[in-house]
């Protein structure tokens, strides 16, 4: 593990003033945010809040207008994504996003991608050593599946599986780029309360393998039982931060968001 | 008689599917047709000529030459391509659609007629890297150039399947045309994956060229262009962007096109409006080809 900058104590990832303008819009406007190694943290708001936009300008997906973050210590706002990755920080997808054409297996295989070497001699000369390497991503790769609860799917199409299958196919898939971090973009959209359930207890347990979670989320059951923090954006600015329950009680929070609500 | 235009066919199809391959791998991850691959293709049995005017000694006649053409030829004709990726169509990747589909044709223009002013305006006989003798198998004559070309084009696709459903970076590929945000959101350097899709279709376009002037041997500055068109074809028939559907189609267009000229009368004039009447037909009752799928419009 890269520790410049990382000592312990240290934010895993902290986010200053971050903006990212589309013409005259202010998607997000000087929005700032620390995480500590080992949070899981929710951001929400109401729809076009600027939480999807957040995670597109983390991982790269856009370049961000102003601001900086740091993760580990290091500038990565503007990175392309692939080296945002590199680095640590994977997600997954308010759409679901998998390679629909592959095996539920190498779905997860290509997120080890950029832990692995991919040299073009190797395999084409079948040396040992490159077997020995596929054999290892493969082990890798199943041992996700297993952890998800999707080892017997393995073989399956990624656009075959049902709905909450293929949510957890995505968490599975971004955890093989072993991540310190991930996103989370609404991981329990379009599921029933006991996929939630299930989803919940699978954040939880990849915060214990030492994973820090970062999730925009819209249940407010959800959000309340599994965040350390929770942050509340609208209209790209960041408008209260807090525990979960000292959140719901700010009045700018009901106003904005848990108004219409709160049950 | 059958049995004859079969081979034939096959002869044909087998360098159509190759070259097919090189459209369709360009477009599965780009989305992109790549008209300059016609002339990749041409440059990739100019590299071979050029070869054996400057150094025959290193292509003697018979299977080693053979494979050291088709290597020197795939290296070749797969930097151009690369070359022409990095700077006719990366610098627009995030252009409108048809900028670099209007650049692929000026890139086509620029190298034909690079060939014409430096290299040859003429017919330059190719060299016989391989013996040309006669084989009869069940009445049929093969020539030993058809079973080369046939045996090199089978060899390469095996080996492009190997590469595209075995290897890592096969799997990046594959990642990458399925959906090549995500796949940089997973790690993947698309950038990368993007050039040594174009280095993979260049060589096997590259191939292409090579097996063309054996089979026909000589070739010109402008022998890209017509199947270069036929098998562009040939991959919107099978499905673009869909390789066991390139190879297909190139095999159903090349039979198509020599069964047409056999047993129509004056069929040799009639073959392509045949072949192309059939895809017509072919994209009527199935739009997206033959193994093509239909893509749901993204929500």
């Amino acid at each position: 593990m890269k520790t410049a900058g990382g000592g312990k104590g240290a934010p895993l990832l902290e986010v200053r003033q971050l903006s990212q303008h589309f013409g005259g819009l202010k998607a997000l406007d000087g929005v700032d945010l620390d995480l500590s190694q080992g949070e899981i943290v929710s951001v929400i708001g109401p729809n076009g809040a600027g939480k999807t936009t957040f995670f597109n300008v983390m991982t790269g997906v856009y370049p961000g207008t102003e601001g900086a973050i740091l993760f580990n210590g290091e500038a990565v706002r503007g990175l392309p994504s692939h080296e945002v990755i590199r680095r640590g920080i994977a997600r997954t997808f308010q759409n679901i996003r998998l390679f629909s054409n592959m095996t539920a297996l190498e779905n997860v295989m290509v997120g080890r991608h950029c832990r692995t070497r991919n040299g073009l001699l190797a395999p084409l000369l079948r040396l040992p050593a490159y077997y020995e390497e596929e054999r290892r991503i493969e082990a890798a790769a199943k041992d996700l599946l297993g952890f998800v609860g999707l080892l017997s799917f393995g073989n399956h199409l990624a656009k075959n599986l049902p709905y909450g299958d293929q949510r957890r196919l995505e968490i599975a898939r971004a955890l093989a780029t072993e991540p310190k971090l991930i996103i989370l973009d609404e991981p329990t959209a379009g599921m029933n309360p006991a996929e939630c359930e299930r989803l919940v207890e699978l954040i939880r347990r990849i915060r214990d393998r030492g994973v820090t979670v970062l999730l925009i989320e819209h249940q407010m059951r959800v959000v309340m039982g599994i965040s350390d923090r929770v942050v509340v954006l609208d209209y790209g600015v960041k408008i209260a931060e807090g525990k979960p329950l000292e959140v719901t009680k700010n009045p700018r929070v009901i106003e904005a968001y848990l108004g219409k609500e709160c049950d | 008689m059958f049995l004859q235009q079969l081979v034939n066919g096959l002869t044909l199809g087998s360098i159509y599917s190759l070259i097919a391959l090189g459209y369709t791998l360009v477009y599965g991850i780009l989305v992109m047709i790549n008209f300059a691959h016609s002339e990749v293709l041409m440059v990739g049995s100019f590299v071979a000529l050029a070869v054996f005017r400057f150094a025959p000694a290193i292509l003697p006649q018979g299977p080693v030459g053979l494979i050291v053409a088709l290597v020197l030829s795939m290296a070749g004709a797969g930097v151009l391509n690369v070359v022409i990726e990095r700077f006719a169509y990366r610098p627009l990747r995030h252009a409108q659609k048809l900028a670099p589909l209007i650049s692929s044709i000026g890139v086509s223009i620029v190298l034909q007629n690079a060939v014409f002013l430096w290299v040859s305006t003429q017919s330059e006989s190719f060299p016989e890297l391989i013996a040309a003798t006669q084989f009869s198998i069940g009445g049929a004559g093969v020539s030993s150039l058809q079973l080369v070309c046939m045996a090199s084009a089978i060899g390469l696709m095996m080996g492009l399947h190997f590469f595209i459903e075995h290897t890592k970076v096969g799997k990046a590929m594959r990642a990458c045309s399925d959906d090549l945000e995500t796949a940089g959101l997973m790690g993947i350097d698309s950038s990368r994956i993007i050039a040594l899709t174009f280095l993979v279709g260049g060589a096997l376009g590259g191939a292409a060229g090579v097996l063309y002037g054996l089979n026909y041997g000589s070739i010109k500055y402008n022998l890209g262009f017509l199947p270069g068109v036929k098998a562009f074809t040939a991959a919107v028939l099978g499905g673009i962007g869909n390789i066991r559907g390139a190879v297909l189609g190139g095999f159903i267009l090349g039979i198509m096109e020599v069964m047409a000229a056999g047993y129509i009368p004056r069929g040799s004039d009639w073959k392509d409006v045949i072949a192309f009447s059939v895809l017509i037909f072919v994209l009527l009752l199935r739009p997206s080809g033959i193994l093509g799928e239909k893509i749901a419009e993204k929500v």
